[in-house]
Order: structure tokens, then sequence, then C-alpha cells
């Protein structure tokens, strides 16, 4: 069966290139635009991964991996974020992420990363 | 006949008068027209092309406070909070300053974001009024949160305490019940960033967040508000913001940067002493305070704005909340300008001198009063029956017609430059109301401006009085 | 009286025919602006239904190009560049895709970019706008040139550097930042104007992303701008440079106060305990925010002793100074009971915050 990931991130640029490149990997990917919108697909349906950016509207990717660390501790989390600071790196770790990837990204490497992390679980 | 020749005398003298200030008037706006296209047509050029990632990834870009005051927000404090945590900015904290609700802000706020007490050492640049506690959170998430509680002392006094509190040297003074755009941060210190003079202040354009659609503290959809009184303001706020602001800020004349949004250096408002409390004007008198100490002491400075629309309002339906709302701003203008009636008329101050506190004395504060002056002498004229019915409609036609043309720029200003309203129907609603405005809208400003300098006169005989009541009174949102 | 009156009805006509004109010619002007309004509403409806529809396809096709291996790449560049790649307009959006996608990915597709970039004209249109007169389009083409890291000939750009449009001489600045394969700082040799925050900001992303040679930024330690100064302080902590600490140490000595405090903080960062020796013979004479500045660096990598030496020289109307002080002081997790170490009884009763805040804590309020 195919592996199903949750894409959070706003940049519609960004949200096109993943789903190209993620579905070529034959992966099923269902995007949410905003932190709100991604926990509600949460509720709805069952993912093997979540890839998210930091910086959402409404609700804060910290908010969002908090979230997800407490209601489902067993999905991986890659986080897909321009920051490059330490201290917000760190943090992402201490939450419980598995991966973090920082933009500019190279698309095979992301999705070299994707396939350990879900082979790790 | 011997009465009604002299009253042909005056009445000739006042329509040349009439004019006169008309010509004035029309320079004036042929002037603001002139450097605000400019002005705007430079800000696209050079935005255009670039964007703020380069900004947000960096470690050295300053850090900033931004300082909320709330009085009795319980229904929408966590909410604002909430919006506010979630701009676009790699460093920054939210300093809300609870000014001695009577409701239930501040446990709601400790309930939600799990704020516990800090030590209640802070600075004293600015005396205020006494802090009973300093919170912050614990969790991870809320950490750039902190909430001051402290007595009642009105908005510029919770400002004043937050500057005290904060820890940042830029500091971005806003109303809790804004909403602001999640690059606002990121746009509005751009001035701060590309002058190699010292930045004072750099403000923004506030926009009517009436009817539009909210969710979680973003605008998702902008939209006309549905009652003619709000669609009114929409116009005051094109022809306010895009048409004056944009053009004071070519000639960099710019006397007020709005108190619901606005980013100040720390260093330059603690010199100039910080918000004055005794005024209803607080934001408008800060600017100017802070461009007068600089000029008087020959420090190159500047004052920057920006045009984008980052801060969504909302404004009065309410008659009575508007009339309340134009009586605190005109006696926030009289207050200012005689505080400051130093600086009108004096080359020594430059632009601010020699133009921008003459306009605002001239057709900020005094032409309601002209126009009200006039109305009266109308009215007297028509008791006698000495309106000549054929002069009574060229000039009423010449006024009506010029307020039409003025909101019609402003329309169009708003369509060259950020086109927010984008269904047709909106752009011909606002047509419509401006044709009504100056008939419907415009006498009920006029009155609460008028009533303003009235209410200003009787309160300062007053004034012993009013200092004893104490500084709790005056706050007013 | 007759004559009166007969004037006057000569001087109305007058200030009414005045009047009638400039109705008129006030709704003249309104009618044009709502027709100007109606008209631009209608030119930019067009070009949003166009852009969005646009993009779309730009943003499929950079897809394809880069990530599909079965995509015939030079007959479809052509095949797109004839078909859908018409006005300057379409150019514009195409450079701006190209741009965020540079900005997003890295790697091999960042090679697929410019393949992309030359095949579809792109170069061609913006040395095209270069050579125009109107200085936005060459800042907007220089912005692209410098984001991409792709060089055009030089005669071109370098009369640019002293343009009189302080919009393009920055762009070109960070033109030849991003484009030279050595030395990117060497304009800073020849900068005669001060470096703004934001150029700061950006020449520092540019180091950072663009994997260009970092110099060494001793070069610059006695340059005539504070800022470039100040600037190189703070590359200095960002690139780990710690060589160049000595001369951080030396700026603690410099002219300008803002030179001092960056050297403070960039001390502090790179946790110099060293340095603390001359910044605390220096605090007695130093500026407000940079004996607070002090205060905070004893913090970071100073110890009890150090903080105990100033509190003589903080006097009694520095009341800020004065709560810092005890800020620093309650930070240290120290073995000496609290007002022992804060020196309650002797140096500081003279104090009267200090003194405020000290007993609160003492009582443990």
């Amino acid at each position: 069966m195919k592996s199903k990931i949750l894409v959070i991130e706003d940049n519609p640029m960004v949200v096109k290139s993943l789903e190209f490149k993620l579905k070529k990997d034959g992966y099923e990917v269902v995007v949410a635009q905003d932190g709100r919108t991604a926990m509600k697909l949460l509720g709805e349906t069952h993912f093997d991964l979540i890839l998210t950016d930091l910086m959402l509207p409404f609700i804060s990717g910290n908010e969002i991996i908090e979230f997800i660390k407490t209601e489902y501790p067993l999905i991986p989390v890659i986080v897909l974020s321009t920051s490059t600071q330490e201290d917000i790196i760190t943090e992402a770790f201490t939450l419980g992420v598995d991966d973090f990837i920082t933009k500019p990204f190279s698309p095979n490497e992301l999705s070299l990363r994707v396939k350990r992390t879900l082979a790790k679980v | 006949m011997e009465l009604s020749i002299n009253i042909q005398d005056i009445i000739h003298v006042l329509s040349v008068l009439f004019l006169v200030y008309g010509l004035v008037i029309i320079s004036g706006y042929i002037f603001s027209a002139f450097f605000s296209i400019i002005e705007i047509r430079d800000y696209k050029r050079k935005n255009n092309f670039q964007d703020e990632v380069a900004l947000l990834q960096s470690a050295n870009l300053p850090s900033i406070s931004v300082l909320a005051p709330a009085y009795n927000e319980e229904a929408n404090v966590v909410e604002n909070i909430r919006s506010l945590l979630t701009l676009n900015y790699p460093s920054f904290e939210i300093v809300i300053i609870n000014d001695g609700s009577k409701d239930g802000s501040l446990q709601k706020m400790i309930d939600t974001f799990k704020l516990e007490p800090e030590e209640l050492v802070h600075y004293h640049h600015i005396p205020t009024q006494k802090v009973r506690g300093i919170y912050r959170s614990k969790v991870k998430a809320y950490r750039n949160l902190r909430v001051i509680d402290k007595e009642n002392g009105g908005k510029a006094d919770a400002l004043n305490t937050g500057i005290n509190c904060c820890n940042h040297d830029l500091i971005c003074c806003i109303d809790v019940d804004c909403i602001l755009e999640r690059n606002a941060l990121l746009k509005l210190i751009r001035p701060f960033l590309n002058d190699t003079k010292r930045v004072i202040a750099s403000g923004g354009i506030i926009r009517v967040a009436n009817n539009c659609v909210i969710e979680d503290g973003r605008i998702l959809e902008v939209r006309l508000p549905g009652t003619f009184i709000a669609r009114a303001q929409i116009l005051e706020y094109f022809r306010a913001f895009l048409m004056g602001r944009m053009a004071w800020s070519r000639v960099d004349g710019l006397l007020l940067i709005s108190g619901a949004f606005g980013m100040f250096d720390k260093e330059t408002v603690i010199e100039a002493g910080g918000y004055d409390h005794s005024t209803v004007g607080e934001d408008m008198e800060l600017l100017v305070r802070m461009r007068r100490i600089m000029r008087e002491q020959n420090i190159p400075y500047s004052v920057g704005f920006v045009p984008d629309p980052l801060c969504w309002t909302e404004v009065p339906e309410n008659k009575e909340i508007l009339l309340r709302q134009r009586n605190r701003w005109a006696r926030g203008t009289v207050e200012t300008l005689m505080k400051h009636k130093k600086m009108l008329f004096n080359p020594r101050y430059g632009v601010l001198g020699l133009l921008s506190t003459p306009y605002w004395m001239f057709f900020e504060w005094l032409a309601p009063i002209f126009e009200f002056i006039g109305i009266l002498f109308f009215a007297l004229l028509l008791v006698l029956g000495l309106v000549n019915l054929q002069v009574f409609a060229i000039f009423f036609m010449v006024i009506y017609s010029f307020s039409v043309l003025f909101s019609i720029t402003a329309i169009f200003f708003e369509e060259y430059s950020f086109q927010q309203y984008k269904k047709p129907k909106y752009m011909f609603q606002l047509m419509r109301t401006a044709l009504l405005e100056p008939l419907l809208y415009h006498p009920i400003v006029m009155w609460a401006a008028v009533k303003g300098n009235i209410d200003l006169l009787r309160g300062k005989k007053s004034w012993g009085q009013m200092t004893r009541t104490g500084l709790g009174s005056t706050t007013k949102k | 009286m007759q004559l009166n009156s007969l004037n006057e009805l000569e001087n109305w006509p007058y200030i009414l025919k005045v009047n009638l004109i400039l109705s008129i010619f006030f709704l003249i002007l309104t009618f044009l602006f709502v027709g100007l309004v109606i008209a631009l509403r209608i030119l930019k409806n067009r070009r949003e239904a166009h852009r969005a529809k646009f993009d779309a396809k730009l943003i499929d096709f950079f897809n394809h190009f880069m990530f599909d291996d079965d995509f015939e790449k030079a007959p479809e560049l052509g095949d797109f560049k004839f078909n859908h790649l018409r006005s300057s307009y379409d150019h514009k959006l195409a450079i701006k895709q190209v741009l965020i996608f540079d900005e997003n990915l890295k790697g091999e597709s960042s090679a697929a970019l410019r393949e992309l970039f030359y095949g579809l004209g792109l170069y061609t249109f913006l040395v095209g706008d270069l050579k125009k007169k109107a200085w936005f389009k060459k800042a907007r083409a220089l912005y692209a040139f410098s984001r991409l890291g792709i060089s055009v000939p030089q005669e071109l750009v370098l009369p640019l550097i002293k343009s009189k449009k302080a919009e393009v001489r920055q762009q070109a600045m960070l033109y030849f930042l991003n484009t030279s394969k050595e030395n990117p700082l060497s304009f800073l040799d020849e900068l005669d104007v001060e470096l703004s925050l934001w150029q700061q900001v950006f020449i520092e992303n540019s180091l950072v992303n663009f994997d260009l040679e970092v110099p060494d930024f001793a070069r610059w330690f006695n340059h005539d701008k504070s800022s470039v100064v100040i600037f190189c302080a703070k590359m200095v902590v960002s690139f780990n440079q710690f060589q160049n600490i000595p001369l951080l140490i030396d700026a603690l000595d410099h002219t300008d106060a803002a030179v001092r405090e960056q050297a403070i903080n960039s001390l502090k960062i790179m946790e110099v305990p060293d340095a603390l020796q001359l910044m605390s013979a220096n605090f007695p004479y130093e500026s407000p925010s940079n004996k607070r500045a002090i205060l905070y660096a004893i913090k970071k990598i100073g110890t009890v002793k150090d903080l105990r030496t100033l509190a003589g020289y903080i006097h009694k109307e520095e009341e800020n100074l004065q709560i810092d002080y005890y800020k620093v002081a309650s930070g240290f997790d120290s073995e000496i009971p609290v007002h022992k170490l804060l020196n309650l009884d002797t140096i500081t009763q003279d104090w009267p915050d200090y003194q405020n805040y000290a007993q609160r804590l003492l009582q443990g309020a």
C-alpha cells in the first residue's frame, strides 16, 4: 500500500513541487495550507508521515508539532523550514521532530530523507 | 434697506474669502494627490521585485517588542494574542499590558497560556502607575509572550509601562484588537533598516475590517461593510492615508502615526518622555514631540511610512460611538497643537513648522469650525429671507462637486495602489457612498469636531477638578 | 446707494462665474477619474486572471522540466518559449517564478533552473532591461542576476555602482557580492557611505547561502565608516573568526560608542573572558547603554567578583543601571548569600531603587 504523507505548507510553489516529487516517488500526498486544516485532516485519516513548515497561518508550526506529538506520537514529523537559526532547530528537535530540512532544499535529498524516516518506523 | 445692503457687503466679502479658502484647499488637494501618487509609484517600484525572505533568516535583525494595551478585553484577548504570536519575524516579544481591567482578562490569559509570575524587576524610564505583576509562560510555544498587570492609568500610561517592561530597542505599539498581516513587522521595520540616519518611527496604513471575513485573527476575504456609516469611513481612511499621509511622508512632514499601529525607536521615545497621558491624542502628540526634540537638538533623523495594507481595525458603525471618537480626535488635535504652538509658522522646524502644523491648524482644527459658522450664517440669511436660490445652488454645487471629486480620486488611488475591494460591486458601492457622503456623513463628523472644541473649552475651566478625580477616569477605548 | 447696488450686480456674476466654472471643472475631473477607476479595474482583472493561469502553467512546466526524467527538455523548452512566453509581462512572471524556485530549492535543481533561465530567453530579456533608462528596470534586472548568481558583461554593471539612484547602487553592490568569484566584499574598500542595516543583513545572507568565500573581516576593522566596522564585528561572530578576537578587543577603545557596543556584544557571544578586564576598566567612562552591555557581558562570561568591582561606579541617579546590576546579580547561581552578593550594606546603600528590589527579594516576595 502507498504511504500517505501530509504536507503542511503555505507556499504554493513548494507545495506543487513537493506534490510532484513525492507522487513520482510513489506516495500519496495530501496538502494542508495551514495548521487548522492540518489538524482537521489528522482527525479524519491516518498518515504515515508529516512534512511541515514552521511559519504557518493561524497556528504556529511549533504548536502543530506539539499537537501531533501528543495526539499522534507514532507519526514521524519532518520539518521543512527557512530557519537556519540554531535555537529554532534545537527547539524543534526538543519537541520531538524526526528530521529537520532547511530551505532552500534539494528535492532529491528530501525524497531520500522521507524514505529513510519511513523505513525507521 | 440699509440693513440688507450691509449684509450684501458682508456676503460679498465672505464670498471672496470663500473663494480664497477654496483655492487654498484645492491647491492642498493637488499637492497631496501629486506627491502621494509619486510616493506610491516609487514604493511599488522599489518593492515589487524583492521580498523579505532574506530578512527572515538573519539573526542580526533588530528584535522588536510588540506592545498592546488591553482594557476589559476578556471576550477577544486570547484569540488576539494567538494571532499575534504567529507573526512572521525572527525575533520579537508580545507584551500585553493589562491596564487594570475590571473583567476576567488577566485570569483568562493566565489560564490559557499557562502564565507564571516573574520577578517584578523593571526599568523606570518613564513614571507610570504601579505594576502589580509580570507574567510569562513556561510553555515553549508561548515563550514570546509576556503579560504585565498594572493599575489602571489609561492607554498612554499602559504603553509607557510596556516601554519600561519590554526588552528590545524597537517597540511596535498596537491596539490589541487590530488584525495584523503576517508580514506586518517585516514590512514596518523596513524604513529602520534602509536608512543610515536615525529612524525614530515608522507608521502604516489602517484599514477597515468591518464585515471582512476573519478567521483566527486573519483577514480571509476583504468585504465592503454593509452600513453606510462604515463605508463612509472607508472613504475617509483612503483620503487620510493613501492621499494625505503618503504625501506628507514624501515631503517629510508626517505628524501622525496612528496609535493602532506604529513602530518607534525606544531610546528616542524615552528621551522624549514617553506618551503624554494628559492628552487624549497621545499618538499624535508623541510623534510631534519626538520630531520637535530631534529638530531642536539638530540630530538628522527620519520617519518612515509603509503604504501596504498591514493593519485592519473595526470602525464604529454606531453613530454615538463615532461621535465620541471624533470628538476625542478633535480634542487630541487641538491639545497637541496648543502644546506645540511654538512650532507653528516657525522656520526653525522646517517643513513641520511651515507646512505640517499650519495644515493641521487650518484643515484639521479650524475647517470644521469655519464650516459650522458658515452654516449658522446661512441659516441666519435663510431666516431673514436673504437667500438667493441661484447663488445658493451654485455655491452648493462647487462644494459638493469638490467633495465628490476628492473621494473619487481617493478611490482611484486605492485602485492604483492595492485594490483591496476586489468585487466590481464594491467599487460601485464606494462611488455611490462618495456621492452621499458629503450630505449624510460629513455633517456628523463636522459636528463631532465642533463639539470636541466646545468640550475642550468647557473642560479647561474645570481643569483643577479633573486632575483630582484621578487618571483612571480618562481611560477610553 | 444706486451706484452701490449696481456695483454689487456687476460683482455678483464674477464670483458666481468663477464658482460655476470650478464646479464644471470638478465634475469633468470626477467623470475622468470614474473612467480611470473602471479602466484600471478591467486592466488589473485581466492581468490577474492571466497571471494566475500563467503561474500555474509555469510551475507545472518547471516541475516537469526538473523532476520528470521522461521529459523531452529541448523541444519542450522551445515550444513553451514560442507558444506561451509572449509579452514582457509574461517574461517578468517567468523570472519571478524562477526566483521563487531558486529560493526554495538547491542541489541539482538549481542547475536545472539555470538551464531553464537561459533556455526561455530570460537572460536576454534582463540584459535588455539593464540597458534601459528606467532606474527600476535596471534595479530589477540586477536583483534577478544577483539572486541567481549569474554574471553579465562587466561594462554593463560597472557604471551602475555609481548610479545616482540609491536603489540601483544597492542592487549593483549586491550583484558584485553574489557574482564575484574571489573576494566578494572588495567593494567595501571603496565604500564612502554608511552601510544600512538592510545591506548588512543582505550581505550576510549572501555569504551564508551562496557558498561564497568568506573573507577575513580583519581587513575592514579600520574602515572610516563605523557601520562597516560594526558589520565586521558582527560577522566575526557569525563566521567564528577567532583569529580576529584581538581586533574586537581593540575595538573596545573605538571612538564611536556604537562600535564599542557591538564589540562588547560580539566578545560576549564569543565568550572571551580576557576582554572583561578592559571592559571593566572602561566602564566608568562608557555611555549608559554600553555600561548596560558590559553588565550583561559579565552575566554571560564573568563572575560575581567581576560584577562587584563595578558596583562602586554605578551612581545613585543611574536607576536603570542599578536594575540591570540587580538582574545580573540575581542571575548568578552562587553559594554566597544573596544580601552579601548584593553588597546591601556598603556600596549600594545609596541606590534607592535597588534597595527596594533587594529588600523584596530578601523577603521572598
